[in-house]
């Protein structure tokens, strides 16, 4: 029943564009994280060598500085870094919203016209989870263009494999979060609750996370959480790719997220059979 | 296959304490057209749902097509079509997009399910505004396109639950003829359910009175409204009241009332009293101006049936309930 599954994900992809001023708005917090923490706190332009000292000793210290910096930012241009751990919050957040239109498909009656047909409840399922991943790579591209226009400094030798990794990485990610979101509304039938747990879960995700400062710094209990969190772990492997453009893909970081994604899928494809009803 | 649905004792409680369907028996036949008749919370619904596997009953059996409800669910949903009492396409999409999807999920092609929708779409009179979104439909509109919708798999067994429900008299007509045409044209076998007298009476084969999730009667409109009172035949005389009025032959006779020059008479059937009425008066030399057949109406039974009538305003109530939801969340 490919043809099923498609057609449903088509429907969920056409409701989307067709709300054209909503998806403005989902650019707005991301940009806002941006502007406001990648250009208006430029966190690292603190570490400015004293200008009252013979200018070779001042070259001295700021290449101590930096290469301090660049030890645990992987790069000297903060926006760099906040952007690159920007685009997986912005896939979390897209993907948190996933599970919404089931809600509301079972509250209008919708889900039901699904339910009485043959079509297998897992199908059902997938097809969010596809139209969130799609979804969420075109909006990507988005931000990644904003990105670009606002200054992102991409490592030499990043090159069109490197964006495709990317874009892979990304893709992987919004598997994983729509997968375990849509999981959870599945029994769900008020749209609040979703909001009220996207907005309990994002800023958590968020800051327990490498996305906007390394977790060497952190004191230890958050570095454990944001060591298990997954935005780090995709965070890493756009940083490799796009900052020090390497294809060295950190393997526990991806065997992390490959792990993941396949437990996400176990786990929804049961718990759609269970309770999608 | 014999009966296209048989139910056996069926019982749904809701949360422990709702009994929505009490203990219901009923066959349907095959290629009938099988009404439940009853006001709101009477259970209709929920045994539709019980039917169409979307609600697991709490006891009792059902059997849709000769698959049992519970354990051949799959085979069930294959050759069932439902047209919901809520309207469900998405008002997001296009009539056409919501008929496409509705077709692959029965696993059609595209041009299966275009040459499909194409007939359907024109009975209904409905090709034009297809290519519209559906937010912009009419009720009227709507209604049909989800009976559309309903039959582009060419379902065995269609459920129709209220299928007109809050629309106005027009319109309502013309979907009867709707449902009409497709039972004969497509050779299915339709259950339905209705609030509304006379479309139970207009279109079901056999009807079911059911209230409070039980069922009070059986039978066809004919067969019900006879169980109550019998037919009534009004005649009218030219001349002069009838002093010596002798029905003793006429079959079926139940009693009569002389009015001036109108008679009263109640009998089993009216079709097979009327001939013999007419001779006996004729025959004493009465000339007759008119002969009234009328039969008692499916109020009168449901109000004999369960000591209430239906109400109008409760249907309306339900609507204009769900409209404020939609408006909520639109
Ligand atoms: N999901 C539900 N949970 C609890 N009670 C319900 C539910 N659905 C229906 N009921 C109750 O069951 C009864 C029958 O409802 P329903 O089958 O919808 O009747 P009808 O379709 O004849 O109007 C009503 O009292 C209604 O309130
Ligand atoms: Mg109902």
């Amino acid at each position: 029943m490919s043809g099923a599954l498609w057609a449903l994900t088509e429907r969920e992809i056409k409701k989307w564009y067709r709300r054209r001023i909503a998806i403005v708005f989902t650019f707005i917090t991301p940009l806002m994280w941006l502007a406001l923490f990648g250009k208006s706190f430029n966190l690292l332009s603190l570490f400015r060598a004293p200008d009252d000292l013979p200018p070779e000793i001042v070259r001295t210290v700021q290449e101590v500085i930096d290469s301090i910096i660049t030890r645990a930012f992987g790069t000297t241009d903060y926006f760099t870094y906040v952007a690159t751990g920007m685009f997986t919050v912005f896939i979390l957040f897209t993907s948190m919203f996933s599970g919404m239109s089931l809600i509301f498909d079972r509250r209008l009656g919708f889900l039901n016209r699904l339910l009485v047909s043959p079509v297998k409840r897992e199908t059902i399922y997938l097809s969010r989870v596809l139209a969130t991943v799609i979804r969420s790579i075109l909006q990507f591209t988005g931000l990644f263009i904003i990105a670009i226009a606002l200054g992102i400094n991409l490592g030499p030798g990043v090159g069109p494999l490197h964006i495709f990794l990317t874009y892979l990485n990304l893709a992987l990610v919004a598997y994983i979060f729509s997968s375990i979101f849509i999981s959870m509304m599945l029994r769900v039938t008020e749209h609040d609750t979703a909001i009220s747990m996207a907005n309990l879960l994002n800023l958590p995700l968020m800051f327990a996370s490498n996305s906007i400062f390394p977790e060497e710094q952190m004191p230890s209990w958050l570095k454990t959480v944001a060591l298990l969190n997954p935005i780090s772990h995709s965070n890493e492997v756009v940083r490799t790719l796009l900052i020090r453009g390497s294809l060295e893909i950190p393997v526990t970081s991806l065997a992390y997220l490959l792990g993941l994604a396949l437990v996400s899928t176990v786990m929804g494809l049961y718990l759609s059979r269970r309770y999608l009803r | 296959m014999e009966k296209a649905i048989v139910v056996k004792n069926l019982r749904k409680v809701y949360e422990g304490e709702v009994v929505a369907v009490d203990d219901v028996s009923f066959e349907v036949e095959r290629g009938e057209i099988f009404g439940f008749l009853g006001p709101n919370g009477a259970g209709k619904t929920t045994t539709i749902n019980i039917l169409t596997t979307l609600v697991p009953p709490t006891s009792g059996e059902a059997y849709v097509g000769d698959h049992k409800v519970g354990e051949e669910d799959e085979e069930i949903r294959r050759i069932i079509g439902l047209v919901p009492q809520e309207l469900t396409a998405d008002d997001e999409l296009t009539g056409w997009e919501n008929i496409y999807l509705q077709g692959s999920l029965y696993g059609m092609s595209r041009s299966e399910i275009r040459s499909e929708a194409r007939e359907l779409l024109q009975m209904v009179g409905l090709e034009e505004a297809a290519d519209r979104l559906v937010r912009t439909y009419s009720g009227g509109m709507r209604r049909r396109l989800e009976l559309v919708m309903g039959l582009i798999h060419k379902p065995e067994i269609l459920f129709l639950d209220e299928p007109t429900l809050g629309l106005d008299v027009q319109t309502r007509a013309h979907l009867w003829d709707h449902i009409r045409r497709v039972r004969s044209e497509y050779d299915m076998t339709i259950f339905m359910t209705t609030h509304y007298m006379d479309e139970a009476d207009k279109l079901c084969d056999r009807i079911a009175i059911i209230d409070h999730g039980r069922i009070k009667a059986i039978g066809t409109p004919d067969e019900l409204k006879r169980m109550v009172e019998g037919d009534l035949v009004i005649v009218r005389t030219v001349d002069g009241p009838p002093i010596d009025v002798r029905l003793d032959g006429v079959p079926g006779l139940k009693d009569y009332t002389i009015d001036g020059t109108e008679i009263r008479i109640r009998v089993e059937e009216g079709e097979r009293a009327t001939p013999a009425i007419i001779e006996s008066l004729v025959s004493r030399g009465y000339q007759i101006r008119s002969v009234e057949l009328v039969r008692p109406s499916l109020e009168q039974v449901f109000l004999t049936l369960t000591g209430r009538s239906i109400r109008e305003e409760e249907a309306l109530d339900t609507i204009s309930y769900r409209v404020m939801m939609r408006r909520r969340r639109g």
